[in-house]
């Protein structure tokens, strides 16, 4: 529980961080006087108007994604796996470039990503899903040739697209958290989603070991597994229709969060909700005040981050 | 009562004939052994006397219930599971993973009691597993996640324990001392136990009924004593097999 405390105290830290940093630094109490005051001035429109969108954003994204990269995880029996192994964010992505090949921006673009990651779920779930425990490596197999089809048909679309679009295409790609709509119902999904899984955070503690055996210590597989699918599969649309493809955070934050909270799933699900966000937060901050007055694609700092952050967990479990 | 009962139970997977017909009647304190070749299904028809597996013909009976109608939760308050081969990839502790035993007895979002964990600590010292306590599952050693595996069945207290090949990969000492504690729990708490074992001199040892898998459907049932005899073994195995008397014991080798 402290440990929590300690995320929860990081994640505010990191709000507080990423509310002042900016083109137009400010210092602490500029912050709190811009959130609190009712006067209208240049400071109070950027934090409320700009900045503070985009970090709630920016948290709730990385919230989903981490939750979704240990729901993946689990379902799979991987701990390599990430959100987009199944290749959601794929079916998302052609759609939506797809969209602005055809002239659709704004809005419309997130509605497109949102179908496009569904119907690629439901694709998949329809075509590998089986009741069978036995069967559970046709679910990865199925996912992983859909997300090499979509990987084909995006880069078909790249080569086809005018120059002019291409930019906003290769950033949309890499994870952007540039336009942040109201976040009001993907806040209230994802703390639903959140305590339904936290209801059988004990049956995933169990289903850690395998299909079979925790079915034979009493989990009900077959639900559990749909629960896992179903979710895993809408927090990740959700992410991916608001800010693109963001690599890394889905599969880094679990694993790392394992190696300190531990494999306990009533404390590593709220872990990775706090963790996850910070992360994302602090990687969004760095990706629009790194290289002032440019702005770059989220992705690239998380995979940035990710990458080495990874390389050396990974020594260090071996030695 | 039988404890665990199939009527006219046929299996198949592959399009290869596992049973067929079989009317089997499992009773407390039996120690029942299943012998046949690779590949006859022996593991599968452990697994569907679990519920585990589900495409089959005819009826398993759990004390008189239908086990395809039992929540896994029920079943799990009977029936113990020692799978095959067990691959733990993430790094939860030896505590975590023994105490999932339990896991059929708490309510959905409670935590193991104090009593759990005594029980817990108890299978941990009979498994030798006790310096183990912390070490992550994902880098145990195989017979270390045999007798882990053991551990969990062990706290979940089954009534009826299926057990899977529970020797591989065991030292002899830890051998003998699964196939004698397991027994033991059978003979003096009224349970019964079934497995899949290889090593025919085990079997002789420990079983006291046997269930031959032929491989054709055709499956021959009934006391130690009247199936385990040169012929039939060596016809099952497709090698001759001797016996050697000794005194009062007696050995199968392979000719």
């Amino acid at each position: 529980m402290t440990k929590l405390l300690a995320l929860f105290i990081f994640a505010i830290v990191c709000a507080v961080f990423a509310l002042s940093q900016g083109s137009v630094a400010m210092s602490l109490l500029e912050v709190w006087q811009a959130l609190l005051s009712s006067a209208p001035n240049s400071h109070e429109v950027i934090i409320r108007e700009i900045r503070l969108p985009r970090v709630i954003t920016a948290f709730l994204v990385g919230a989903m994604l981490a939750i979704a990269g240990a729901l993946m995880q689990i379902l799979l029996r991987n701990p390599l796996a990430d959100p987009y192994i199944l290749g959601i964010s794929g079916g998302a992505a052609v759609a939506v470039l797809s969209g602005m090949m055809l002239g659709i921006s704004g809005v419309l673009l997130d509605g497109l990503a949102l179908l496009g990651a569904v119907l690629s779920s439901l694709l998949v779930f329809f075509l590998g899903f089986r009741q069978h425990a036995e069967y559970s490596d046709r679910l990865l197999l199925t996912g992983v040739v859909i997300a090499a089809g979509w990987g084909a048909l995006i880069s078909l679309l790249l080569s086809l697209a005018p120059d002019m679009s291409l930019r906003s295409m290769l950033f949309w790609l890499m994870g952007d958290l540039s336009h942040s709509p109201e976040s009001g119902y993907t806040f209230l999904l994802l703390l639903t989603l959140f305590l339904v899984l936290m209801r059988y955070a004990n049956d995933l503690n169990v289903l850690m070991r395998g299909e079979l055996s925790a079915a034979s210590l009493g989990v009900s597989v077959k639900h559990i597994r749909i629960l896992l699918y179903l979710s895993a599969s809408i927090l990740t649309a959700m992410a991916v229709s608001l800010a693109g493809s963001i690599a890394f955070v889905g599969l880094i934050v679990p694993h790392l969060l394992r190696l300190f909270i531990g494999t306990n799933h009533k404390l590593l699900l709220p872990a990775c909700f706090l963790f996850g966000g910070s992360f994302l937060l602090l990687a969004d901050t760095l990706s629009r005040t790194l290289f002032l007055p440019q702005t770059v694609p989220v992705g690239a700092i998380t995979a940035m981050l990710g990458v080495p952050l990874f390389i050396y967990l990974m020594h260090r479990r071996l030695s | 009562m039988n404890l665990l009962e199939t009527r006219q139970l046929s299996l198949s997977r592959a399009n290869k004939k596992i049973c067929h017909n079989l009317d089997l009647q499992i009773k407390a304190g039996e120690c029942w052994a299943i012998l046949g070749q690779n590949g006859v299904g022996k593991s599968t028809l452990l697994l569907t006397l679990a519920g585990l597996f589900e495409s089959y013909q005819g009826d398993v009976f759990l004390q008189e219930h239908v086990i395809q109608k039992m929540s896994r939760r029920e079943i799990a308050k009977i029936i113990g599971v020692m799978l095959q081969d067990d691959v733990w990839s993430f790094p939860a502790s030896v505590e975590e993973f023994v105490l999932h035993g339990r896991h059929a007895y708490r309510s959905g979002l409670g935590d193991f009691s104090a009593q759990d964990k005594a029980f817990a600590k108890q299978a941990l010292c009979d498994t030798d597993l006790l310096e183990l306590v912390h070490r992550p599952v994902n880098q145990l050693s195989g017979g270390e996640s045999r007798r882990l595996a053991l551990a969990t069945l062990l706290v979940q207290a089954p009534k009826l324990m299926l057990l899977d090949e529970p020797v591989n990969h065991l030292d002899l000492k830890y051998q003998i001392g699964l196939l004698n504690l397991v027994c033991d729990i059978v003979k003096n708490q009224q349970k019964s136990v079934i497995m899949v074992l290889h090593d025919v001199n085990l079997v002789q040892r420990f079983c006291d009924k046997i269930v031959m898998l032929w491989g054709d459907g055709n499956i021959e049932y009934g006391l130690a004593d009247e199936l385990l005899v040169e012929e039939k073994l060596s016809a099952l195995y497709g090698h001759k097999i001797c016996k050697l008397e000794q005194g009062e014991k007696s050995f199968f080798y392979p000719a």
